[in-house]
Order: C-alpha cells, then structure tokens, then sequence
C-alpha cells in the first residue's frame, strides 16, 4: 500500500509505501468509524423502542409537510 | 514635460483612442489604442514608458492534477492566497468497494459532519460520525466507489479555506450509478470542518477502509483569484 504526495508549491508527485505504523493507523481510524456508527444506530433504536415507534414512523413524524 | 502648442498640434491623436504621451527625449508621442480588454500598464523599457498588457491576475488557477492511487492521494504545501479552492474527481474506482472520504489538515478524528440529499429523495442522509468528509460518487445506497471504470464524477468547494478562524464548510456535489435508482442519480451535499481553525494548507482524497487502492481516475485542484 501506498500514498501519492502532491507538493502544490513544487508540482512534484511523489509515491512512497506506508509505513507499518501508518497503516495500523488507519485500521484504527476505520475501526473508531464503524464502532462511532454502530454505537449511534444501537442510540436510534434505543430510542425508537422506548418511544414505542418505527423508524418509519419516526420519519414520518420529522418529515414536515 | 511641457506641450507647446506647435508640439501638441504635430502629435495630435490620429485614430480612434490615441493616448498623448510623454516620451524618454521629453516630446509627446502617440500611443496608439491596445487591444479589447486589455489595461493601461508601466512599461519601463517601453520608449513610451507605457503598454497595453492583460490584466494580470483573476480567475481560476490550476494548483494540482494527477491520477488517483495508492490508498489515497495528499495535496499538501496548499497557498492561502486563493478566496477558495475546488476539487474535482473524475471516474474513481477502486480495487475493493468502500467509501471516499476527504480529509483536512491530516485531521483523523470524528470532526467531519456530512450530510446529503441524493436521487429522487428529499430527506438529507446524515453521514457523519467519519474521519473525513464523506464524498458521495458512488456505485450503491451505502456511498461505496465503484470496482470499474465508470463516468461517475463531483466536485468539493472549499470557501474561506485559509481563514485563521472558525469552523470550515464545505459545499458538494457527486454522481452515483446504482441499480436501485434504475442508473444515474445525482446528488448535493453540505459538509463541514471542525477539527481546527487554521488555514487548510493539506487535503487527503482517501479509500474510507484504509486498504482498498485507487484503481483509476483523476483529481484536480483549483484555486480562485
């Protein structure tokens, strides 16, 4: 794996391999993504039952008009 | 420079938008109108000390192009001397689907919020909670990039990217092809920044797993002046 470095100042391109680190790095980030996204829908559904509605109900009650 | 009359009267203008002008010996000389659209300039080593010229400065400027690749590709050294940037992504695809993301300032935290309208809907999809602004050219519901080559395309405006202070926004459009839309369906997003307050100097256009590479397609950053 690989980044390509645009320098704007110098119009250089440049491609160099990530670094184990940087890949660590970014699984990670990709991790805390997708547990933030988990963590926010198991919140809506929580709250959707203790509301005692649907998620179709609850558009239709945020949907305006 | 004095203009006697006897001067004045053998230099008289000629033709439609004739400029009377001093010259390097001290006589009046004629500088004969320039070309549509261009300005009045300085010109030391002109005998007049005058010339027509373009004006300088003014429209768009191209700061960077490429082909995308890699896991993601980094503008970096970006001038503050711009009112705004746009990006534009022409046909990207990827060798494994997942998402594009944008990221600021090599930024990685949740600060990025993005939220799209899309196809025939008229409900903005919340797509925050990322580690960059979630771009949508994409290939199926979920906001993935295709595996093939395709026309998919869109654009980020970047406004007030160098200000010192407060949050960034940013404007979006993108263009997705997916079998439940029964073939193209355009969308706009709004997007913004605030993770920081500085001037955006770096962006990363980013595989949203981290591991899937840019098989294709193109990148292109302008800057208004």
């Amino acid at each position: 794996m690989f980044i390509q470095e645009h320098n704007c100042e110098t119009g250089e391109i440049t491609q160099r391999a990530l670094t184990a680190e940087e890949i660590a790095q970014r699984q990670a980030e990709y991790e805390t993504e997708q547990e933030a996204k988990t963590s926010k829908a198991q919140a809506r559904q929580a709250l959707l039952d203790k509301l005692g509605i649907t998620e179709d109900e609850a558009k239709l009650l945020l949907g305006g008009n | 420079m004095a203009i006697t009359k006897a001067t004045a009267s053998s230099i008289a203008p000629a033709a439609k938008g004739d400029l009377v002008v001093g010259s390097a010996t001290n006589d009046a000389a004629i500088l004969a109108v320039g070309t549509n659209d261009y300005v009045l300039t300085a010109a030391s080593g002109e005998a007049t000390g005058l010339k027509w010229a373009a004006a300088a400065g003014g429209g768009w400027t191209s700061i960077a192009s490429g082909t995308l690749s890699g896991t993601s590709v980094s503008m970096q050294s970006i001038s503050g001397t711009y009112y705004e940037l746009v990006l534009y992504i022409n046909n990207p695809y990827v060798n494994t689907a997942t998402g594009l993301l944008v990221r600021i300032n090599n930024d990685s935290g949740l600060v990025y919020s993005s939220n799209w309208v899309y196809a025939d809907t008229t409900a903005w999809s919340n797509m925050s909670g990322k580690t960059g602004v979630n771009w949508w050219i994409a290939s199926n519901a979920s906001g993935a990039l295709p595996t093939s080559t395709s026309t998919l395309s869109g654009f980020m405006r970047l406004p007030n990217y160098a200000a010192s202070t407060g949050y960034k926004v940013f404007q979006l459009g993108g263009w997705g092809n997916t079998a439940n839309w029964g073939g193209g369906a355009g969308g706009i997003g709004l997007s913004h920044y605030e993770g920081g307050s500085g001037a955006i100097t770096r962006i990363d256009i980013l595989t949203e797993n981290g591991t899937s590479t840019f098989s294709g397609g193109t990148y292109a950053l302008y800057g208004l002046k």
